[in-house]
């Protein structure tokens, strides 16, 4: 019994030294990781704590926040608002910037449009915007489109489906 | 930001007070445990103030949603009041030791990186990610909506992804927005991020209980040191909020069997109804929870305690309420689970799972174990904690460190198995998803190390007065 209580004690004793060494290690790894989240920060506390919520969104849509704005000032909220662009990795985050900034506007890509114009959901007279997002824009000479704001990465249309 | 200050502090005091009140009503006061019970109020009151604010969506919004947050905050405070006097639990018996300070500092510490992950996110609207794509895009559809009716339905199909999801992290944001009366794209996050500081301090108490007040700090850095629970601090998300309703769970389960206080098993159920309601995998984590206490009792790991009465048994319809709840919404709108989805998948959850076992299980235990286990960038506190147990497994397996270790040992292998039946590619889903679920039990996992090392090593243990 002594001798099985004997083997307990050195295995803890070594385990106990083991475990502290270890334990330390992870201290000093979780110490280094909340150290780096502090100096990770980007945005001063000025800007943190009394940023309006245009400077936010400025900050966050970069050089594409004109591109919002335009919306904001020219499409009602009623209206369909059709993002046509590359299906790049940019594009796609801008894309899920704007559904997300303008809901309950209804904002959808280009080939969402087409399949809710073919169910009917989309009706030839309801309003409806084009963002254009591609480097190089299309003429839409098929369309009946009215330019209402241009920047340097985007141009709004006016539209009718049908139209 | 787009709330006024009384606004913000609103947001936050009103699931408190709400808490608070329910605490009482539950028999736990704020002296049953001075340094969780804020945490445990805001925790609690949380999934009270969300059920309100679902029952408004659902009662067509009878009266202007700026009234919402305060009614809570009013209903809370009344509570607490009519209660007072209803006889609350023990509380700790531990011996205050001159270490505390050190407890105190990494709070402080805690609550630094929080505020400061938290600002420093909030710099930026809620845009992209899981936090805008799923769950603020759900409390905006709830906002926008005059009812839980089928235009609701239709309008979460199409514009929020993984519909559903459970509600609680978009029914807090709800309450953001109907005190704002509009549609935010910052302050929404507060409530969620709260979460987080709650998660830390809840866990904090319940570590404290076993180990001495520098161990539990140097486990609440653990936690803290982790990129994922930094992350968690920053989004909308609901991950850590699973992990705060575990915790709640598990402290309040060990705290009625060192006890026999009825008031901590209700609070566990409680818990364990919060975890339910933050993430479809706080509803398997619940059960795995179930399971452990049933398996380390079956196996007589934990023994009997004092009978309680049978009709307290009922609050076990509290998390499995909050279950069907999810279920009949979910049913009602349509809203289908991508897993188990037919129209994305030609086959069925189990036909894939058992087809893709024997080619991707080697590769998911393979990311697991290099990213969670054997990481050297980030704190290994599930590692440590199986290696006491590998170390000491007869002695801490039969003790109530046996739940936290089936539960943590359970939740990972069960993780495992979604992975290998994922329907989509399965890299980019183990880099996007493993280790944020895995850590939703490494709370856990630094409670049954703490249980573990204060029942290996005595001189690790927490003082207690008796």
């Amino acid at each position: 019994m002594s001798e099985r209580r004997g083997f307990f004690e050195t295995k803890r004793w070594i385990a106990g030294c083991a475990l502290a060494a270890l334990l330390g290690w992870q201290g000093v790894v979780a110490v280094l990781g909340i150290a780096r989240a502090f100096r990770a920060d980007t945005h001063g506390w000025r800007f943190r704590l009394t940023a309006s919520i245009d400077e936010r969104i400025r900050d966050a849509l970069g050089p594409d926040d004109p591109a919002y704005r335009a919306v904001v000032e020219h499409v009602p909220h009623e209206a369909w608002l059709i993002l046509n662009g590359d299906n790049d990795d940019h594009t796609l985050l801008l894309a899920t910037q704007l559904i997300a900034l303008l809901y309950p506007m209804r904002v959808v890509p280009r080939d969402v449009a087409v399949a809710l114009a073919g169910e009917g959901r989309l009706r030839p007279t309801d309003p409806c915007y084009i963002l254009e997002l591609r480097a190089e824009t299309p003429p839409y000479t098929e369309l009946q489109v009215r330019e209402v704001a241009r920047g340097a990465h985007f141009v709004l249309f006016e539209q009718r489906i049908g139209g | 930001v787009t709330l006024s200050w009384w606004q913000l502090l609103l947001v936050l005091a009103a699931p408190t007070a709400l808490g608070f009140g329910v605490l009482r009503a539950l028999g736990i006061g704020r002296r049953s445990d001075p340094l969780a019970a804020p945490a445990w109020a805001y925790i609690v009151g949380s999934l009270g103030s969300a059920l309100c604010n679902l029952l408004w969506v659902a009662a067509h919004k009878p009266f202007s949603g700026t009234w919402l947050l305060p009614a809570q905050l009013a209903a809370g405070v009344v509570l607490a009041i009519a209660m007072r006097r209803r006889a609350t639990a023990e509380p700790v018996d531990l011996t205050p030791t001159r270490e505390r300070w050190i407890l105190a500092v990494a709070m402080l510490l805690a609550a630094a990186l929080v505020a400061d992950q938290a600002t420093e996110r909030n710099a930026q609207p809620v845009s992209h990610g899981d936090e805008a794509v799923i769950w603020a895009a759900k409390a905006k559809t709830m906002f926008v909506a005059h009812g839980l009716d089928a235009e609701f339905g239709h309008d979460a199909r199409a514009f929020a992804r993984h519909a559903d999801y459970p509600m609680l992290n978009p029914l807090l944001q709800l309450g953001v927005f109907a005190t704002r009366g509009a549609i935010g794209h910052v302050d929404n996050r507060l409530p969620i991020q709260a979460f987080m500081l709650a998660l830390l301090i809840a866990c904090a108490a319940a570590l404290r209980r076993y180990v001495r007040p520098a161990l539990a700090a140097l486990l609440v850095l653990l936690l803290l040191g982790h990129e994922i629970v930094q992350l968690l601090a920053q989004v909308a998300s609901s991950d850590h909020m699973v992990m705060a309703g575990l915790v709640v769970a598990t402290d309040a389960w060990l705290r009625w069997r060192s006890t026999s206080q009825i008031a901590w098993f209700r609070l566990a159920m409680i818990g364990l109804a919060v975890a339910a309601f933050a993430k479809h995998e706080g509803a398997v984590l619940g059960a795995i929870w179930l399971l452990a206490v049933g398996l380390a009792r079956a196996a007589r790991c934990i023994g009997a305690i004092a009978s309680m009465p049978r009709r307290e048994l009922l609050w076990l319809l509290v998390p499995a309420g909050i279950v069907a709840l999810g279920v009949a919404m979910n049913a009602a709108f349509g809203f289908r689970n991508d897993l188990f989805d037919p129209t994305y998948n030609a086959r069925s959850f189990g036909d894939r799972l058992v087809t893709m076992l024997p080619e991707r299980l080697g590769a998911v235990l393979e990311y697991t174990a290099r990213h969670l286990l054997f990481d050297s960038g980030a704190p290994l506190l599930f590692t440590l904690f199986f290696a006491v147990l590998l170390l000491f497994p007869l002695r801490l397996l039969r003790s109530e460190v046996a739940v936290p270790a089936l539960c943590v040992a359970g939740t990972l292998l069960v993780f495992q198995l979604v992975f290998v039946a994922t329907p989509y590619d399965l890299q980019w889903h183990l880099r996007t998803a493993a280790v944020r679920v895995a850590m939703q039990v490494a709370p856990l996992a630094a409670l049954g190390l703490a249980m573990a090392l204060a029942m290996v090593f005595p001189s690790l243990r927490a003082r207690r007065s008796s």
